[in-house]
C-alpha cells in the first residue's frame, strides 16, 4: 500500500492544483465581470469586484476540490484506467483486509505494478481545459478593465462620487463672471461679501484635485452660503407675522409685497441690473391691497353732531394706537429696530405718525392730508425696502442656478419660478407670451412657452478639428470675448450689447 | 513484501530455510538446562500459494506446448476448453466435420493423463449405450450374478460427437451426467472420477433428421465455441503434419489431481464488486422483457440468458485470469469471456436475422451497452 500511497498523494497534489486553477479562474471571471458591471452602472468600485471575485475563488475553489477530491477507490479506479492495470488496484484496495490465498499474490503483484508506475502529479495533457478556463476569465478581466466607464464614455459627465473630476477652464471662467455679477449688481454694499464669500471659497477650491463628490459638497456649500446670505435682509415675513393679529392689512401688505420675487423666473444676466427696477412695480402690486387696508385704519370719520376738537382729539388717540401697535409688532419681531431697514422704516413711521398727532390741526380732515403724504412716503420706502429684499432672493435664485448650470455633471436641479399669480400673469422679463430670444422657441423666464435648445447640437470646431457640443463651446468661446473685451477699445454700448448676446444664448443654454 | 519476494524468486532456498528450521527444531528436542522444546515454523501459507500459482501458470504452458504438437491453429478455442476443464464446465463445439475437434479432445486427455473415450450420437443410439448398463454374467462358479458394465460416459474427458444426432432421451441421459456426474442404474448410483469434462459437437450442416438441444439443454454447456475452417498456412500444416503421422504425439505432462488443484486455487482468485455487477448486468442486458434491458437486447433478444451464464462468467474469469498470470479478475476477462458464455444462451428474433446480425454481433452490441 505503500506505492498506492504515494500515488494518492500525487493525486492529492494535481487536485489541489486543478482547484487553485479553477478558483483562480472563478475570481478572475467574477473579478471581471463586477468590474464591467460596476462601470457601467457609473459606480466603479474595484473594492467591491475584489470582494466578489474572493467570494467567487472560495466557493469554486471549494467545490472543485470537492469534487476532484482523490478517495482511495478513484485514485485506484484512476490507475487501472490510465495505466491498463486491468483493476489491479481496485482489487488491492477491496481486498486489502484479507489474507490467504490469492489475495496475498494479488497484492504483491499489484503492488509491484503500482511501484513500477512514474506517475505526475499534473500533466499539461491533464489540465490544459483548466488554463483554457483561467485563459477565457482572464479575458474577460481585461475587458472588464479595458471598458471605458460611464465617467470616461461620457467625456466628463456623471460618474461615481469617488471617481476623479476635473473642472475645466471655463467652468471657472463663468463662475468667476458670477462673482463679478453679484458685485456688480444693486445689492447693498454690506450685503455683496456676504453673497460673494461663500463663491469665492468654491473658486479657490476648484485648483486642488477634486473627487465628483468633494466638488457636489463644495458646489452645495457655496449655494446653501448664498442662500444664508438672502435670508438675513428678508425680515418681511418676521414683521408679517408680528402684525398679523393687530394689524391684517399691513401683514398682508409685508407678505405680498415680500413674496413678489416668487413669481419671477431664473433671472438672466441684463435682469441682475435691471431688476431692481422691475421688482419695485411686482412688490408694489402686491403690497397695495393690503396697505390699503392699512391705510383705512387711520382713517377716522366723524360722528354726526361730534365736534371737530373731538373729532380731531379721536383721531389723535387713533393715532396714538396705531403707533403703539406698529411699535409692538416691532418689538415682537426681535428684529434690530437699529440696523434692520425695514424697522427703520417702521420706526420712522411711528416718529413721524407722533409727529403728526402734536401738530396743531383745525380739522380732521387736514390730519388726513397729512397722513396721506406721510402713508405716500411710508409706502414708497416699504415698497424699496421689499424690493430690496426681493433682490436679495432672486439674485440668491440666480447664484444657484448659475451654479448647477457651470456643474451640470452634479446634476444640480435649476429653480423655475413657483407658481403664477392668481390672475395668471407672469412678472418679470419675458412674462407670459412674452418674447424672450430663443432658438425656436417663445417666452423666457416665467410664463414661457415651449423651447428647444441647441446646446446639444454638435458644431465643427476648427481649433480641435472635431464636432463638439455647441453648448461646450460657448463658455470657451465667452472666456476668449472677456478677454478680448478687457482689452479692447470698444464702447461700453458695444461690450454690454456682446455680453447681452451671450446672455441670451446662455438663457437659452440654462434650459438643458 | 521481502518475504514473498524471497519466496517466489528462490523456492529451492527455502528447503535449506526448512531443513535449518528442522535441524533447529531437532537441536531444541536436545534436553538443556531448560528443557523448552522449539516448536517448528509453519511453512508461510503465502508461499504455498505461490508454489500453487506457479505450478498453475507452468501446467497450463506445459498442456499448451503439447497440444500445439497435435492442433495445428485453434488458439482460442483451446484456451477456453481449457478454461472450461479447469472451471469444471463442459463444451459444446460447433464446426464443419475434419477440423480437429476430436483430435483436440484426445490429445487433452493425453496431456493430462485422462482416460478419454468418444461416444458418436446416432439416432439409435440408447441412454443405456451412453451410461452403460446390468448385464448377468456367470461367475467363476457359475452362478449368474448382475453385474453393471460401465458405459463409455465412464471417463474423465468425453467426446459426444454430433450430439444433436441422438434422440431426446439419449440426450437427456447424457446431459443428466453431464450435470450429475454421476449415473444412476437400477436404483444404484455410479459416481464419476473427477475432473469429468464433455465436450460435445454439433454437426451445422447436417440438420435432417436431428434434434437440435433444447435451450434448457444448451445451458447446462458452460461454453459454446465455434471452430472455424483453418486458414491456408494453417491447413498446409495440418496436411504437413498428417503426412508423417496421424497419431497424437501429445504428451502427459500433468495429471486429474493437477486439474483439481487448479480449479481449488481459481476459486479464491479475487473479483471487485464492480466488476461482478458488471458480469451481472451483462447477463441481465441480454433479456427484452426486463425494464432495464439494453436497446439491442430489445430490439434483437427473443429470450436471454439464464442465472448459470452470469455463474459461468465468473468461474471462468478467474481461472482465465490465472491462466494470463493475473491475480484478479477484471472486465477484460468478462468481455472476453461473454461471446462463449452467451451465445448458446441468447436466441435472437427475426429482426436480428432480417438485419443479418449474428449472435456475435448482438452480443458485441450488448457489451457496448453495458457500464
Amino acid at each position: 500500500m505503500d506505492s498506492f500511497n504515494k500515488l494518492k498523494r500525487k493525486y492529492l497534489a494535481g487536485a489541489v492544483i486543478k482547484s487553485l486553477l479553477c478558483a483562480l479562474a472563478a475570481f478572475l471571471a467574477a473579478f471581471g465581470i463586477a468590474l464591467l458591471a460596476f462601470k457601467l452602472s457609473a459606480a466603479a468600485s474595484v473594492a467591491y469586484s475584489l470582494i466578489a471575485g474572493a467570494g467567487a475563488a472560495v466557493v469554486a475553489g471549494g467545490v472543485a476540490f470537492l469534487a476532484m477530491r482523490p478517495t482511495d477507490k478513484r485514485v485506484a479506479k484512476k490507475l487501472d484506467d490510465e495505466y491498463a492495470l486491468n483493476e489491479r488496484a481496485q482489487t488491492m484496495l477491496a481486498y486489502g483486509g484479507r489474507s490467504g490465498g490469492v489475495v496475498e499474490l494479488q497484492r504483491e503483484d499489484a503492488g509491484k505494478k503500482l511501484s513500477a508506475l512514474s506517475v505526475p502529479a499534473v500533466t499539461f495533457k491533464k489540465i490544459w481545459k483548466f488554463l483554457a478556463v483561467v485563459a477565457v476569465s482572464a479575458a474577460v478581466t481585461v475587458t472588464g478593465a479595458l471598458v471605458p466607464g460611464k465617467t470616461a464614455a461620457a467625456g466628463g459627465t456623471v460618474g461615481g462620487d469617488d471617481s476623479p473630476v476635473t473642472v475645466t477652464g471655463a467652468q471657472k471662467i463663468r463662475l468667476r463672471e458670477l462673482i463679478s455679477d453679484i458685485e456688480s449688481s444693486r445689492l447693498s454694499e454690506d450685503l455683496i461679501p456676504s453673497f460673494t464669500a461663500p463663491l469665492e471659497e468654491l473658486e479657490a477650491g476648484l485648483d486642488a484635485p477634486l473627487t465628483l463628490g468633494g466638488l457636489r459638497s463644495a458646489v452645495e456649500k457655496a449655494s446653501a452660503g448664498v442662500t444664508a446670505a438672502a435670508k438675513v435682509p428678508a425680515t418681511y415675513a418676521a414683521l408679517a407675522d408680528a402684525f398679523a393679529p393687530v394689524m391684517p392689512g399691513l401683514a398682508s401688505a409685508l407678505e405680498e409685497g415680500g413674496d413678489a420675487y416668487r413669481y419671477f423666473g431664473p433671472l438672466k444676466y441684463s435682469d441682475v441690473q435691471s431688476f431692481y427696477e422691475v421688482s419695485y412695480d411686482a412688490v408694489r402690486e402686491g403690497m397695495d391691497p393690503g396697505f390699503a387696508t392699512f391705510r383705512q385704519q387711520f382713517i377716522y370719520t366723524a360722528q354726526e353732531g361730534q365736534a371737530e376738537s373731538e373729532a380731531i382729539e379721536a383721531t389723535r388717540t387713533l393715532i396714538n394706537t396705531m403707533i403703539t401697535n406698529i411699535q409692538l409688532g416691532v418689538a415682537l419681531s426681535n428684529l434690530d429696530v437699529a440696523t434692520d431697514p425695514l424697522c427703520i422704516e417702521f420706526w420712522n413711521l411711528t416718529g413721524d405718525l407722533a409727529n403728526v398727532r402734536q401738530e396743531e390741526a383745525e380739522s380732521t380732515g387736514g390730519i388726513q392730508e397729512k397722513l396721506d403724504s406721510l402713508f405716500a412716503g411710508f409706502g414708497f420706502g416699504l415698497a424699496e425696502e421689499l424690493s430690496a429684499q426681493s433682490y436679495g432672493l432672486l439674485l440668491a435664485k440666480y447664484a444657484r442656478n448659475a451654479l448647477a448650470q457651470i456643474f451640470p455633471e452634479l446634476g444640480l436641479k435649476t429653480e423655475l419660478a413657483e407658481e403664477r399669480r392668481s390672475d395668471g400673469q407672469g412678472v418679470g422679463p419675458g412674462g407670459p407670451g412674452g418674447q424672450g430670444e430663443g432658438s425656436g422657441g417663445d417666452g423666457g423666464g416665467a410664463g414661457s412657452g415651449s423651447m428647444t435648445y441647441g446646446s446639444a447640437d454638435e458644431i465643427y470646431d476648427p481649433a480641435t478639428g472635431t464636432y463638439r457640443k455647441y453648448g461646450e463651446l460657448l463658455s470657451e468661446y465667452y472666456a476668449m470675448v472677456q478677454e478680448m473685451l478687457g482689452g479692447s477699445e470698444i464702447t461700453d454700448a458695444q461690450k454690454n450689447a456682446i455680453k447681452l448676446y451671450f446672455d441670451i444664448l446662455y438663457g437659452i443654454n440654462a434650459g438643458n | 513484501m521481502k518475504k514473498w519476494k524471497k519466496s517466489n524468486e528462490n523456492l529451492e532456498e527455502a528447503k535449506p530455510a526448512e531443513t535449518e528450521q528442522e535441524t533447529a527444531a531437532a537441536a531444541a528436542e536436545t534436553p538443556a538446562e531448560e528443557p523448552v522444546p522449539e516448536e517448528p515454523a509453519a511453512p508461510p501459507v503465502s508461499s504455498e500459494n505461490a508454489a500453487k500459482a506457479q505450478k498453475f501458470s507452468e501446467s497450463v504452458a506445459k498442456i499448451k506446448g503439447e497440444l500445439k504438437k497435435d492442433v495445428v491453429g485453434m488458439e482460442d478455442v483451446v484456451d477456453n476448453v481449457l478454461c472450461a476443464i479447469i472451471a469444471g464446465g463442459n463444451v459444446l463445439l460447433e464446426g464443419v466435420p475434419g477440423v480437429g475437434k476430436t483430435r483436440l479432445v484426445r490429445a487433452l486427455g493425453k496431456t493430462m493423463s485422462l482416460p478419454f473415450s468418444r461416444i458418436q450420437f446416432t439416432p439409435d443410439l440408447m441412454p443405456s449405450d451412453v451410461t452403460g448398463t446390468n448385464i448377468i454374467e456367470k461367475d467363476d462358479n457359475g452362478k449368474m450374478n448382475t453385474v453393471f458394465r460401465k458405459g463409455p460416459i465412464f471417463a474423465n474427458i468425453v467426446l459426444a460427437d454430433e450430439i444433436n444426432r441422438a434422440t431426446p432421451k439419449t440426450q437427456s441421459a447424457m446431459l443428466e451426467v453431464m450435470q450429475e456426474h454421476k449415473v444412476t442404474v437400477a436404483k444404484q448410483t455410479y459416481k464419476l472420477d473427477e475432473p469429468f469434462f464433455v465436450l460435445a459437437t454439433e454437426n451445422p450442416i447436417e440438420q435432417d433428421g436431428t434434434y437440435p438441444l433444447p435451450e434448457a439443454q444448451m445451458d447446462r454447456f458452460m461454453f459454446k465455441l465455434l471452430v472455424s475452417f483453418p486458414s491456408q498456412k494453417e491447413l498446409a500444416d495440418i496436411v504437413s503434419m498428417t503426412q508423417i503421422t496421424m497419431d497424437e504425439t501429445a504428451e502427459a505432462v500433468i495429471d486429474g489431481a493437477t486439474i483439481l488443484e487448479m480449479r481449488e486455487l481459481a476459486k479464491g482468485v479475487p473479483v471487485i464488486d464492480e466488476v461482478l455487477k458488471f458480469a451481472v448486468d451483462l447477463v441481465t442486458n441480454t433479456h427484452p422483457e426486463l425494464e432495464h434491458g439494453s436497446a439491442s437486447a430489445k430490439k434483437y433478444v427473443r429470450y436471454g440468458a439464464s442465472p448459470r451464464a452470469a455463474q459461468a462468467l465468473i468461474t471462468c474469469a478467474k481461472v482465465r485470469a490465472l491462466m494470463n498470470g493475473n491475480y484478479n479478475v477484471s472486465y477484460a476477462d468478462i468481455k472476453a469471456l461473454a461471446y462463449p458464455v452467451l451465445r448458446h444462451r441468447i436466441k435472437l428474433n427475426y429482426t436480428a436475422v432480417s438485419d443479418k446480425l449474428t449472435v456475435d454481433d448482438v452480443i458485441k452490441l450488448i457489451i457496448s451497452e453495458t457500464k
